[in-house]
């Protein structure tokens, strides 16, 4: 696998195809021809090699456990056969042969229902299976999740020592069907060591060159294109490119620097033989080495290149309602402390759920899994726990930004090994066993230290930041201009990118959103590509806008225009509002600024309790009766809710300050069943209960009974609601009654969803059914008062 | 009477299906616009039954919802005729069945089976919506639902008129989980369509579609023009607890 980059490589072309002219039954799984007729697959293997190709994929695109659990076939039996015949194809002849490894079949997390874990598992069968047949490498392809890519390279990487080759398929749009984006693919993948990467299926050649193109701009390591044959007719099932035209139109591409050549649907030994004429007559174009700086998600590529804001909310550090977020497991509060961030101009978000007393590596798993679905942010994982760190690089997908290593020994020791393997970034901040030096110089050489070390991990030095680190102005006054100096030279002497927490400098001094802000923007000048800030300070997200229309980042100032062209000056945003309705109207109207104003207002003669009982639940009940007559729809009611929970979050606020419990009129756990993925109505019940001051466990989507059990046990809660939409699913309902009940004898349930009736939900052992939203609390009100 | 697509994808009916698929085509990014059949649609998903009751504000969140599902779609559908063929043995075994009697399965030489779907973008919106502003993701829940049934309409139209060229009926669109036909079928049209590689369309171990708002569906092909043949009440799983007919709405 040595001059992948300075030789042609041709890999062969399709196999479906091939199988197609052949006059085998048709309709049956591809993979049982390995066993039932190898021969013919052999005789394929033949043509491609007598035409020149020197990598054959072994028939087993399919070849997964769960794809072939329908048939009496193992997975190790199927690939088995496959890599003798290609074997015995291939002869005496030099030719390479490559497990070929498909998409599994099912979308994984959070697109679809399959774990990460069990992803790798089937993935993982397949690697084992082939190593032992002797193949000579892994091919990853036709995939469209970055993040199921992930678990196979994973799986390859852990369980052999196979070269891989990955491609993914795109649309034309640039995307693959899940969104992921070439610029991200490439990055991602050669962060986690792949040997060559490119794309098949889906296009012919001409289509595909910008896709390409974006690819060799974003890695120095081979590229591979495996083309359809153009575009399918489905009507005759032929291609539209012929072999001469298909091969003339990778002229462009050889041009790119690409070096690895194949065909996908529609091709057959023809077209190869023409790759081969083309690629005889000339000679492997070199690429520039590439050097730049990114993270990404599997849509969205940040080259770092000009100051870009990571927003740093994610974190429970002071912050008692994230801690109380956590402790409930309350996932949503914290996807949308990402979302609002995201929406205020983040570009990366930190993320840190460390808080003693809860599985932080279980935790960031989740928290990363769930926000890659609402996201499209890259992220900076954010622990001290080694064990966190990797639980959430594992299933990050894309390039992660690792926070944090330091100076000392033990951090480089136990960290930069997990950012080599899963392909990150890595932040290093200036301090070691003795401390926070006072002087730049000394920060520097620490600096210097982590770099070396990381380089000596074989991490690349465009994936080192350094943080500076800053020392609050109150304290250490004149090592202020240390910490911007010491940004100066690591970016002039180490020419690495600079991170910095900025908020820090303002600790114990008022007006600190002034400090904040000049101080960034002095750092900023200084050098400074990162700040870790909280974008939803105006001051702050300002200041970066400014900077990148000043040192021409912003090119024409859009980005800048944009945002400030339509916003509200300060001096409309400071004018006194008249509050020209009551709290009932604004609940009833689902006017949510007004309904917070009103409870802003009323707290000023009344106590907070009356304020709750007295004003914020009898509106809810009206509403409620409103929805049951027929006069208001579930969207008002809706509206309500969240108005009344605006009033409501008010009040709160003014109970913690005064140190009072916090306000809750019972607990609820609320799950939607095993193998269901719809939990909209769930999410409806859940935001009237909760506006109805009850505390929700909302154990998400497609959750086991043993999690309903552990989370009743846990969080010692009595009333419990399930959701189910599909008849298939109602099984899981019954069941994880049953367990639960088995356990708790106390335990009460109600139960709804789309194919649900009162006689169903009686007969399998349910207390309550729910029709919609406003019985729900109807029972909840019944149950716990 | 009883779909004819009550046997559809039953032991005997795959058999007489012919795998090789005769004619389909590929199709992708319909642009929708929002428009007044949409609006329509998605305020009916979200219990209005009539324009009187929704207000100003609502009205105003339904707009917002069609033009930002109509912007975030990344439509794709295909689909593909099958033949069927009818053997000796498989008409005996119709014959003693009273399912069968009622079903002329040899008036339909074929079938059309079609999937569409928005794409993961549209549910990615909604994941989104439904932390943020559960009203909206509700508006924008039956708006996405509006736009994947107007696709399939626009497909369904599309085929009426390609076939009525050769002189053939189409029946309605019958989809897995609806009427009588199991939604475990999924799987099998799934690979029939060859959709996850073409369009990007999975199910889940227990038969839902990814994207969620997709659908998958087949059409029968018949020389015949089928009276009785439409969509009704009758045959329809959900008929005792659907909240349309307990408004009163019903399909004969």
């Amino acid at each position: 696998m040595n001059n992948l980059l300075t030789k042609f490589t041709l890999l062969d072309g399709g196999m479906g195809t091939m199988l197609q002219k052949t006059d085998l039954p048709s309709g049956i799984c591809p993979e049982i021809l390995n066993i039932e007729y190898p021969e013919v697959i052999e005789s394929i293997h033949r043509e491609y090699i007598k035409v020149g190709s020197g990598i054959i994929y072994t028939n087993t695109f399919g070849a997964n456990g769960y794809k072939l659990s329908a048939i009496k076939f193992s997975v190790a039996e199927i690939i088995d056969a496959a890599a003798k015949i290609a074997r015995r194809a291939a002869g005496e002849d030099d030719v390479k042969i490559a497990l070929d490894i498909g998409p599994i079949g099912k979308l994984l997390e959070p697109n679809g229902s399959l774990s990460f874990e069990e992803a790798y598992l089937l993935f993982q069968e397949q690697v084992v299976a082939g190593q032992k047949a002797g193949v000579d490498l892994v091919i990853i392809e036709t995939m469209s999740d970055l993040l199921e890519v992930k678990a196979a390279v994973l799986a390859t990487r852990e369980n052999s020592d196979l070269p891989i080759f990955v491609t993914m398929s795109y649309e034309e749009s640039g995307r693959t069907f899940v969104g992921c984006n070439p610029a991200s693919m490439a990055v991602t993948l050669e962060g986690l060591g792949v040997t060559a990467m490119g794309v098949n299926c889906s296009l012919g050649p001409k289509k595909l060159f910008p896709i390409v193109e974006t690819i060799c701009r974003h890695t120095d390591l081979p590229v591979i294109i495996k083309a359809n044959a153009g575009l399918p007719n489905l009507t005759n099932n032929r291609y539209d490119l012929p072999p001469e035209e298909y091969a003339q139109q990778l002229i462009p591409i050889i041009d790119l620097g690409v070096t690895i050549f194949g065909g996908c649907c529609g091709t057959s030994p023809e077209y190869i033989k023409e790759i081969a004429a083309v690629l005889q007559s000339r000679k492997p174009v070199l690429r520039k080495k590439l050097s730049f700086s990114a993270v990404c998600s599997a849509g969205n590529t940040v080259i770092i290149d000009r100051p870009a804001i990571i927003g740093e909310r994610i974190n429970p550090t002071g912050k008692s309602l994230f801690k109380q977020a956590l402790q409930s497991h309350n996932i949503d509060y914290i996807l949308n402390q990402g979302i609002s961030q995201v929406e205020a101009g983040a570009k990366i978000l930190d993320v840190n759920v460390g808080l003693p007393g809860i599985d932080e590596a279980a935790m960031m798993r989740t928290v990363v899994s769930r926000l890659q679905s609402v996201v499209d942010a890259p992220l900076q994982i954010d622990s001290t726990d080694p064990k966190a760190l990797e639980a959430g690089l594992r299933i990050v997908n894309g390039k992660a930004l690792i926070n944090s290593v330091n100076g000392k020994d033990e951090t480089l020791r136990s960290v930069l090994p997990l950012v080599k393997k899963y392909g990150a970034a890595v932040l290093g901040l200036c301090l070691d066993e003795n401390g926070i030096p006072d002087k730049a110089e000394d920060r520097v050489n620490i600096a210097r230290k982590i770099l070396q070390a990381a380089l000596d991990m074989g991490i690349k030095r465009e994936d080192v930041f350094i943080d500076c680190l800053v020392l609050a102005a109150s304290v250490q006054q004149a090592e202020v201009v240390e910490t911007l100096k010491a940004i100066r030279i690591i970016k002039e002497e180490l020419n690495l990118k600079t991170v910095l927490g900025v908020s820090n400098i303002s600790f114990g001094l008022p007006n600190r959103e002034l400090l904040n802000q000049s101080f960034l923007t002095l750092a900023l000048g200084a050098g400074l590509d990162l700040p870790i800030i909280n974008p939803n300070i105006a001051a702050m997200s300002d200041a970066v806008a400014a900077f990148n229309v000043l040192l021409n980042h912003d090119v024409n100032s859009a980005f800048y225009v944009d945002k400030y062209n339509t916003a509200v000056t300060a001096a409309e945003k400071s004018r006194p509002q008249e509050l020209s309705h009551d709290i009932f109207y604004a609940i009833s109207h689902g006017l949510g600024e007004e309904a917070a104003q009103c409870a802003e207002a009323l707290l000023k003669d009344h106590n907070p309790l009356d304020i709750v009982n007295g004003k914020l639940i009898p509106a809810l009940d009206e509403v409620g009766k409103s929805f049951e007559k027929g006069i208001i729809f579930l969207p008002q009611l809706l509206q309500a809710a969240a108005s009344a929970q605006s009033a409501f979050s008010v009040v709160q606020k003014t109970l913690a300050k005064s140190g009072e419990q916090r306000l809750t009129k019972g607990k609820i756990i609320l799950a939607t069943v095993k193998g269901d993925v719809h939990d909209i109505g769930k999410n409806i019940v859940k935001v009237i209960l909760e506006n109805y001051g009850y505390t929700i466990y909302d154990l998400g989507r497609d959750v086991v009974p043993e999690k309903v059990l552990s989370a009743v046990i846990e969080y010692d809660v009595k009333l419990i609601g399930l959701s189910a939409l599909m008849t298939t699913t109602l099984g899981s309902m019954e069941e994880t009654i049953r367990l639960v009940k088995e356990k708790r004898k106390e335990a009460i349930f109600f139960v709804g969803g789309a194919v649900l009736t009162a006689d169903y939900a009686m007969k399998i052992g349910a207390d309550y059914y729910a029709q919609d939203a406003k019985q729900s609390v109807d029972i909840a009100k019944k149950v716990l008062g | 009477m009883e779909s004819v697509f009550n046997m559809l994808f039953s032991e005997v009916f795959m058999e007489s299906v012919k795998k090789t698929p005769r004619e389909g085509e590929f199709l992708k990014n319909f642009s929708l616009e929002p428009n007044e059949k949409l609006y329509k649609e998605a305020v009916r998903y979200l219990g209005y039954k009539n324009n009187a009751a929704i207000t100003p504000e609502i009205n105003l969140l339904v707009q917002k919802g069609l033009t930002e599902i109509c912007a975030t779609i990344n439509s794709r559908a295909i689909y593909r005729y099958f033949s069927i063929q009818v053997s000796a043995d498989h008409c005996a075994r119709e014959d003693n069945s009273r399912e069968c009697y009622n079903l002329p399965l040899r008036q339909y030489e074929g079938i059309i089976l079609m999937g569409a779907t928005l794409g993961i973008s549209v549910d990615r919106l909604l994941s989104r919506a439904q932390i943020q502003d559960m009203a909206y993701a509700l508006v924008i829940d039956s708006c996405a639902t509006a736009a994947i049934e107007a696709i399939c309409d626009d497909l369904q139209d599309r085929l009426k008129t390609i076939y009525a060229h050769q002189q053939r009926y189409l029946t309605n669109r019958y989809s897995p989980g609806y009427g009588n036909v199991a939604l475990s079928t999924q799987v099998q049209l799934l690979r029939m369509l060859d959709a996850e590689r073409k369009i990007g369309l999975h199910t889940t171990q227990n038969f839902l579609l990814t994207p969620s708002k997709s659908v998958t569906a087949m059409i029968g092909v018949s020389q015949f023009w089928q009276k009785n043949e439409y969509i009704s009440c009758d045959i329809c799983k959900m008929r005792r607890i659907c909240h349309f007919r307990r408004e009163g709405e019903h399909n004969e």
